[in-house]
């Protein structure tokens, strides 16, 4: 017995199924299978499907309420709808992507816990931006940054659910408190997929340049699954009201200046969801009844309105209102079937935006936020002067530019057909909608008061239309947004490029050109392969957190111990030689005379231990120091004979500062350690005991034989054995490859004549 | 006075001995095995990891400290144990045809990896500064030899020697302050070292931060952590393809086994000192990382800047110090282990006779191609960001979550932007390879042992996303010995 069937699973068995299916079999497929998620939404009751535990926690795949219910109502419809105008799309990525992208939705919308709303999420991010890709190559970086910015709010999602669960032991996906950093980073995570300013910056950029049948996808589901989740977690929320009026004065604004006929529509996504955000944010029954009645509304003209200009701009070829105009001769079908989305969007009586956008302005205005109501009537002007007066004007009417254009293949026309219809059906029969919404429906829109006032509106509006018609001639521009919240950060990536250019005008995609220029720095300059630079960072973090931890704790030095030691004068003249060995290996030209002064400080350390009274400490020093000596200048022999002076003066200096710090830092250390008190050391005991014990009196060679007995046998063994590798490599390095050495001689090793050394001795072989 | 040699219980050891007897029976047979049957050695020693996985099996659910204290089995030790051990034989399967292509089919190549392999199994054993400064040195010796392994190729040696030059330096950084822990201690063993600490204040001792600082910069040049990370990306660029992946995958996990060890069992005490110093490197590590990642056009390069940056999230694990950040440090290295060695893989494919397919741009069109291998990378790419359902994204929720609950909130916000910033350089690999036309017929450089290694990789980085209920088990079963 089948419990439930979960609508995102019929569109993912869908896109599993299109691979393998071709002509009319796939369209039955892409067409029917959505139909019949959306038929199957009718038949299972309220209730909690799909519950699983994971990991100790309630993991609920199907939440069936009336609050989910329409929105997979509408989202299956427009699914349909939406594959009826791609029927023609041979790439059957593109169904695919937009059926997962679907599917993901529809998880979204019916996940009644936040894990399982996550994951809905992600998949539709990276679904989603198939769809923006596959409008052709210039989408590619549009694309890129929108899948960057949506997995940022995912991951912001993501962290505020591991927190809110933290605090609350529970993932149920209920009301939210927007308060505590839980609650707003998943606040946060849900504003970037609405599209909220100043996080908003994504969908004008990439909704533009998707594919035109992929828009209208994008444009249906990934802000409206954003409005669900407002409505479910955070209905009512004071703060996302002023966000909502922001939104939709906002994109309105920005519509009106664009040119891009369907950037124009993007921007007006912005505004319309900014209705459906204020009607959440005032959280009356009523309020939100007209928020899930807008995006329901909204859902289907904006695909109306985006299937109109995907079809001139398949048709034409062309993206900007200045390059079209006159269409309504050519075609003429689009112009009528667009002017019905229009019409809707701007709330003409009879359509559907009528019945739904008064019920937010209405649930303002029973709410008492007069100025929400106000602000809110001013956007509705705008949009209709935008998107119903002129964008229409400056495609389909206008000055005839002469394009040879025809309406679209016949599916499209189909769709849009299909979805024009809807919107009437609504407009006419509200109660349809209406039964739908999660809360009881007392509201009637067609009374004569709301006529009165729509119409005087519209008149009012179109009045002003006709008069400044001139001044609203689109314009070739290039609108610039309130991007400069990712730009004021990248502008000193811009200088440290080019301090002459000074500072440019950057924008939303710059921040990542910007991030490009910083990582291209750093690889050429700090990652320059040089093991010197390398070391010096090293050393350099070393030396510098000490000096801040030993501000920050406000260690202190006592000199005391310093000040006790008397020196004699022949260990002073014995310092005076160390040091003075030591600059001159530092500052010799030849090589060889800086290894032999090298070894001269060696040997006067070693003089010092005499001084002190421990020759055979040494001797062992004199001995290691000679044979040091000798293998370094024996590594010489091998290595080529000159020795170019390539450092210049600012490394030097750099160079100068490193081993100043490093001597400064280990000169401290090694006065903390003196004075800081050490656990008691174990000399006593040898001293004590050696006598006792093993019966000698040169307590370091007892230790060496007999205390640390099977230590010094292993390092005799592992001594031979170096020493018996180093002559095996010695020897075997004269018996062949010539030409390496040769090369290596002449410093000039090169892969060609490596490559070369190695074809010869395969051949002789 | 009678002193009776300690009671050393061998069995500890068992699966190391097991190892070091296959390696040294490798070094001896080589040069009687013709060099068309060279393959065999590497079977071999397939056989001699698999045997000593097996011998785990006496140790399991035992209690051991042995070796004066010096060499701990539990089940800690046991889990990294199991994790080198396939690391290992998933890179000798990975190699055949690559060393084959290379001319360095040799079976020194097998044997220095099972060293190192011994190197990286006693490090989570270690319970004395004395083992784990030996330990780590094996393996590093045997990993400096083995970048070196194309020894016809300038491009490996400058590697090795890069490596091997700040290597030893960083091993001599560790060794000061080993050699200031135990001035201050007057032990090398952890538990002592603790309980020392423990009687005395010392929070503001100058010797314990030196100490601490040196511990940190030693370590952070094993895991590839800024600004010890400089040898990193010429590294794994210089070294055959097999090794850089074990570079990434092995070295960078055996050194975390032992980091948790010595600054949770021997350090817990200052954690008020240490987690100052390694919140400052994992923040910048994670973002150096991924932001000089996005510009890198050698696919090798690119993945040891992704390898630094994961070195960055797992350091929030023990930055946060609790039970959680612990249990995710150790969920997030076995997913690490599996996807880098599967985008390393990807590497391996393109090279051939004549290619060496470490550009990005010998990527181009493998979708068209190959559609199956490319729809893998896609899976280990998403892995990598952290994305469901893959084994990336349960280590990446874990390690969050141990941020938050350590009140860690910055960390765990600059990690979700570095995320979003990695998912640039991943799919512009995916954009090559889906985007672009293809230049040939990129004939990939398959073997039957590679192909099930991929499978195993792919598989695991699935199934752990999708049901990870026993990794999690395990590691929290394993990090009981840190309470």
């Amino acid at each position: 017995m089948i419990e439930w069937i979960h609508p995102a699973l019929v569109f993912f068995a869908t896109a599993a199924l299109v691979p393998f299916v071709k002509g009319k079999g796939k369209s039955i497929l892409l067409i029917g299978f959505p139909a019949l998620a959306f038929f199957s939404l009718m038949l299972f009751p309220d209730g909690n499907y799909g519950v699983f535990t994971i990991g100790g926690f309630e993991v609920v795949f199907g939440r069936v309420d009336k609050l989910s219910r329409v929105f997979a109502y509408v989202f299956t419809l427009m699914g349909s709808v939406g594959m009826v105008y791609a029927l023609h799309v041979k790439q059957k990525g593109q169904h695919i992507a937009a059926l997962i992208y679907g599917g993901g939705a529809l998880g979204s919308i019916f996940a009644g816990d936040l894990l399982s709303l996550f994951v809905f999420w992600e998949i539709m991010a990276f679904s989603s931006v198939f769809l923006v890709w596959y409008g052709g190559e210039k989408s590619w970086a549009n694309g890129l940054r929108y899948l960057m910015v949506h997995t940022f709010g995912g991951l912001c999602l993501l962290g505020g659910i591991v927190i809110f669960a933290g605090q609350t032991g529970s993932i149920a996906f209920n009301a939210i408190p927007a308060s505590g950093l839980g609650g707003w980073l998943i606040l946060i995570g849900f504003l970037i997929n609405a599209g909220a300013p100043p996080l908003h910056a994504w969908l004008p950029d990439a909704y533009p340049v998707g594919s035109i049948t992929g828009t209208i996808f994008l444009s249906s589901f990934t802000t409206k699954t954003a409005v669900y989740v407002l409505a479910r977690g955070f209905a009512g929320t004071e703060v996302l009201m002023w966000v909502g009026v922001i939104m939709a004065l906002y994109g309105v604004v920005y519509a009106m200046l664009e040119n891009n006929i369907r950037k124009l529509l993007a921007y007006h996504i912005i505004s319309q969801v900014g209705f459906m955000v204020a009607g959440i944010g005032v959280g009356t029954e009523l309020a939100i009844n007209g928020a899930v009645a807008h995006a329901f509304a909204h859902i289907l003209y904006k695909a109306l309105l985006m299937m109109g200009m995907g079809s001139v701009i398949f048709m034409t070829g062309k993206r900007k209102g200045t390059e079209l105009g006159g269409l309504y001769r050519t075609m003429p079908l689009t112009f009528g079937l667009f002017m019905v989305g229009g019409f809707s969007i701007s709330g003409v009586p009879f359509l559907s935006g009528f019945i739904s956008k008064s019920m937010v302005i209405s649930g303002a205005a029973a709410a008492h936020y007069p100025f929400v109501v106000l602000l809110l009537t001013l956007a509705a002007a705008g949009t209709f002067l935008s998107t119903t007066l002129k964008l229409p004007y400056a495609v389909f009417m206008g000055e005839d530019k002469g394009i040879k254009a025809a309406d679209p293949p016949g599916n499209m026309l189909l769709g849009m057909g299909l979805a024009a219809f809807i919107c009437i059906l609504l407009g006419v029969m509200p109660n349809l909608l209406y039964q739908l919404l999660p809360f009881p429906v007392d509201y009637h829109p067609y009374t004569a008061e709301h006529l009165l006032g729509s119409f005087q509106l519209l008149l009012a509006t179109l009045l002003g239309f006709t008069l400044f018609l001139y001044k609203l001639h689109p314009e070739n521009t290039i609108s610039v947004d309130t991007d400069w919240v990712y730009r004021k950060g990248v502008v000193w990536f811009q200088q440290l490029k080019n301090p002459l250019q000074g500072i440019k005008v950057l924008r939303y995609k710059d921040f990542l050109q910007g991030l490009t220029l910083f990582s291209r720095q750093v690889s050429q300059r700090i990652q320059s392969g040089y093991l010197k630079h390398a070391l010096v960072m090293i050393i350099s973090f070393v030396m510098l957190s000490t000096l801040l931890f030993s501000l920050f704790k406000g260690w202190t030095l006592s000199l005391d111990s310093l000040m006790q030691t008397d020196l004699t004068l022949s260990q002073l003249l014995v310092f005076v030689l160390i040091i003075s060995s030591t600059l001159a290996t530092v500052l010799f030209k030849s090589r060889i005379a800086a290894v032999l002064s090298l070894g001269m400080t060696g040997f006067f350390v070693a003089f010092f231990y005499v001084l002190m009274g421990a020759p055979d400490l040494a001797l062992t020093q004199y001995l290691v120091e000679a044979v040091s000596v000798i293998l370094i200048l024996l590594a010489f022999y091998y290595l080529p004979a000159y020795f170019e002076e390539k450092t210049a003066p600012a490394s030097k200096m750099t160079d100068i500062a490193v081993s100043l710090l490093v001597g400064i830092v280990m000169t401290f250390y090694m006065l903390m350690v003196m004075d800081s008190h050490l656990t008691k050391s174990i000399a006593s005991y040898y001293l004590e005991m050696s006598e006792k014990l093993a019966g000698g009196r040169n307590v370091v060679n007892v230790v060496i034989v007999d205390f640390r007995g099977f230590d010094t046998m292993f390092e005799i063994a592992v001594f031979s054995i170096a020493a018996l590798g180093i002559f095996g490599m010695l020897k075997l390095n004269k018996k062949k490859a010539p030409i390496q050495r040769e090369a290596a001689l002449n410093g000039s090793l090169k892969r060609e004549q490596i490559e070369e050394a190695v074809q010869r001795e395969v051949t002789s072989k | 006075m009678e002193t009776a040699l300690p009671n050393i219980q061998l069995i500890a050891i068992l699966p190391e001995m097991i190892l070091a007897l296959v390696a040294c029976a490798l070094f001896v047979a080589e040069p009687f095995v013709p060099l068309e049957k060279k393959e065999s050695l590497g079977y071999f020693s397939i056989g001699g990891l698999l045997l000593s996985g097996f011998s785990l099996v006496f140790l399991w659910g035992k209690e051991i400290s042995t070796f004066n204290g010096m060499i701990a089995i539990d089940f800690y030790a046991i889990f990294f144990k199991m994790v080198f051990l396939s690391i290992s034989i998933l890179i000798i399967m990975m190699s055949f045809r690559y060393i084959e292509i290379q001319h360095i089919n040799l079976g020194e190549y097998y044997g220095l990896i099972l060293f190192a392999t011994i190197g990286m199994m006693f490090l989570p054993s270690a319970t004395d500064l004395l083992s784990f400064y030996l330990s780590l040195e094996l393996m590093s010796m045997s990993l400096y030899v083995l970048t070196a392994f194309m020894r016809k190729d300038p491009r490996s040696i400058e590697a090795g020697i890069k490596y091997f030059l700040t290597g030893v330096f960083a091993s001599g950084v560790i060794l000061y302050g080993i050699a200031f822990l135990y001035g201050l201690t007057g032990t090398t063993n952890l538990t002592g070292i603790h309980e020392q600490l423990a009687g005395q204040d010392l929070s503001s001792s100058p010797t314990l931060i030196i100490a601490v600082i040196l511990m940190v910069t030693g370590f952070g040049f094993k895991i590839a952590a800024v600004p010890f990370h400089m040898w990193a990306p010429d590294v794994y660029e210089g070294a055959p393809t097999p090794i850089t992946a074990f570079l990434s995958a092995g070295s960078k996990a055996a050194a975390f086994s032992v980091m948790l060890r010595v600054f949770i069992t021997g350090l817990e005490g200052s954690h008020d000192t240490w987690w100052q110093i390694l919140w400052l490197v994992s923040v910048l590590t994670m973002t150096l990382g991924n932001v000089v990642a996005m510009v890198q056009t050698n696919i090798k390069r690119l993945l040891a800047y992704s390898s630094i940056a994961h070195a960055g999230y797992l350091m929030i694990g023990l930055i946060a110090g609790n039970n959680v950040g612990l249990t995710a440090i150790l969920v997030y290295l076995v997913g690490y282990v599996f996807m880098t060695l599967g985008a390393f893989t990807l590497v391996i494919l393109i090279c051939r006779k004549g290619v060496r397919g470490d550009q990005i741009s010998d990527l181009r069109g493998l979708a068209r191609t190959h559609p199956l291998v490319a729809a893998t990378f896609i899976l280990f790419a998403l892995s990598l960001i952290g994305i469901p359902p893959t084994a990336g994204f349960v280590g990446k929720l874990y390690l969050f979550n141990a941020a938050i609950q350590g009140g860690f909130y910055w960390l765990a916000i600059i990690a979700i932007l570095n995320s979003a910033i990695s998912l640039y350089y991943y799919f512009n690999i995916v954009k090559v390879m889906y985007m672009d036309e293809p230049l040939d017929a990129m004939p990939l450089s398959f073997s039957p042992a590679l192909k099930v290694a991929l499978s195993i990789m792919a598989f695991v980085t699935l199934f752990l996303g999708l049901y990870p209920e026993p990794i999690i088990r395990g590691a929290i079963s394993s990090v009981k010995i840190f309470l």
